[in-house]
């Protein structure tokens, strides 16, 4: 028969080898069973980058600052699609993990935290990586103020959480809500942006894409990479309320939804 | 020990709310072997995921001292891309287990070593059953819970289990849930009923299963609107 270690009271995993452990398995299983596996992570803003660039080409379009067009475009597209995979992530891995919750001392907040920080990781591989590509081989030009560009990524990652967070605890909820949302961010594609500037746009247009919190992002990260280029909508205290008041009206729909056995799936 | 304070659940269904348990009050020490008699589809599942602190209870309290197992051989937790060793590992580092001491466990215990490479979605159910089961006794908890599940495997691996429940328990209690009297006797030496959502002491079993019954009929004749 099996020898038993005499027992002993083991005091339950410290917060930060929880996160750690939730963000390797996480690593470890979301490309699983592919052969590239992770690199899908990065290949996919390599590709949305690509085929935006190629457009450009065919259309003839020259961006609106004096860069070159991988470099605008890059500025446009990386903050874009790190809002929507964060936003994707969170949704889907409280979802996915919820039977992690079994395991005391694991939480929702551990589960929404890990995949915040990963999608972050990723993102700075992605973003380091990307625009060393473009320096070297397209345009030799560094951001004017790095410290700004971090600032748009920051609040890029930061609307994709709190906004995520809602949307996560909304498709809890509710199936149908769960389905419009992507739809309903489909347009942001359009409105954000990536392909132009504020500064090209009409009054009026301003005045209402203002209020689209990405808009601010991508155009922070450009105000921070091109010396001399001011947005009108580039404020950071918006996007930054918007994600803080996302978060926390997910909290109380969150305390709803559980409270009152509202979830669609049960543990 | 865990106490249970005026607890109460309930479910919320396509046609209305179900009350799962009314109004439970119960102490359960760290040298117990509690059996919860309890029909199918009653809500044996959702209390042993309110006693292992898995879900909160709608009104009431529940006061743990102590580390509570996650019923005995859940298997939600294993991804079917990973190996064996990966989820265990994974896993260990979540509850604050050291994952070589789990897997040389599950390998010495339930002779697995041969399939801790393999990813679970290779396991046979049996595979599946037995790993997840040796994993839940690889953590040394104060409480351990059981939802229907008290052994896995052949006849001799049920022994094994047995044998390896019986040592824990030294240090332990065990809450089991189960509509199998039989089961429940062979390991616990106190035991519940849950009926019509009230947890009552219950000194025979077979007065148990009778009452379960009757119980049953009743509800069948006079369908509670709920």
């Amino acid at each position: 028969m099996t020898p038993i270690e005499p027992h002993m009271f083991k005091p339950d995993a410290p917060f930060f080898q929880r996160i750690g452990a939730l963000i390797r398995r996480e690593r470890a299983t979301r490309f699983s069973g592919g052969a590239i596996g992770y690199l899908w992570a990065y290949l996919t803003p390599v590709a949305f980058i690509a085929l935006i660039v190629v457009s450009f080409r065919i259309l003839q379009r020259v961006p609106p600052i004096y860069v070159s067009t991988e470099l605008f475009v890059a500025t446009g597209i990386l903050p874009y699609v790190l809002f929507r995979q964060t936003i994707g992530s969170m949704a889907r891995s409280v979802i996915a993990n919820r039977y992690l919750l079994y395991f005391s001392p694991v939480t929702v907040t551990d589960l929404f935290l890990a995949t915040a920080v990963l999608e972050l990781l990723n993102l700075i591989v992605t973003v380091v990586v990307i625009f060393s590509l473009i320096m070297i081989f397209f345009d030799g030009s560094a951001p004017a103020n790095l410290l700004g560009v971090i600032n748009g990524f920051f609040m890029a990652w930061a609307i994709g959480v709190g906004f995520g967070r809602f949307v996560a605890v909304l498709g809890q909820w509710s199936d149908t809500l769960a389905r419009m949302v992507p739809l309903a961010l489909r347009p942001m594609f359009w409105i954000s942006g990536i392909f132009y500037t504020a500064t090209e746009l009409p009054n009026s247009a301003i005045q209402i894409l203002w209020y689209n919190p990405l808009f601010h992002a991508i155009e922070l990260v450009r105000e921070g990479f091109f010396l001399g280029y001011e947005s009108q909508i580039s404020s950071p205290w918006y996007p930054a309320s918007f994600a803080l008041v996302f978060y926390l009206l997910s909290l109380i729909l969150e305390r709803y939804v559980v409270d009152n056995r509202r979830a669609r799936h049960r543990l | 020990m865990i106490v249970l304070d005026n607890v109460s659940r309930i479910q919320r269904t396509d046609t209305g709310t179900l009350v799962l348990l009314s109004e439970a009050s119960e102490y359960f020490g760290k040298d117990e072997r509690v059996g919860i008699l309890a029909a199918p589809g009653t809500g044996k599942s959702s209390i042993a995921r309110l006693l292992s602190g898995i879900e909160k209870p709608d009104s009431g309290n529940i006061y743990r001292e102590g580390k509570t197992s996650w019923p005995i051989g859940f298997a939600g937790g294993f991804h079917p891309e990973l190996t064996g060793a990966q989820n265990i590992t994974f896993l260990s580092e979540l509850v604050g287990q050291d994952p070589l001491e789990s897997i040389a466990f599950c390998i010495e215990f339930a002779d697995l070593g041969e399939s801790m490479g393999k990813k679970i979605k290779a396991y046979s159910s049996m595979e599946r059953a037995i790993v997840s089961y040796s994993f839940s006794l690889s953590v040394s908890c104060d409480m351990y819970i059981a939802d229907e599940v008290i052994g896995v495997g052949d006849p001799d691996m049920r022994l094994k289990c047995s044998a390896i429940l019986d040592q824990r328990l030294e240090n332990a209690g065990l809450i089991f849930l189960s509509k199998n009297p039989a089961q429940l006797e062979k390991h616990c030496t106190r035991y519940l009923l849950l009926i019509e959502s009230k947890l009552v002491p219950c000194e025979n079993l077979d007065v148990g299963v009778k009452a379960l019954m009757l119980s049953n009929e009743r509800s069948a004749q006079n369908p509670v609107a709920e």
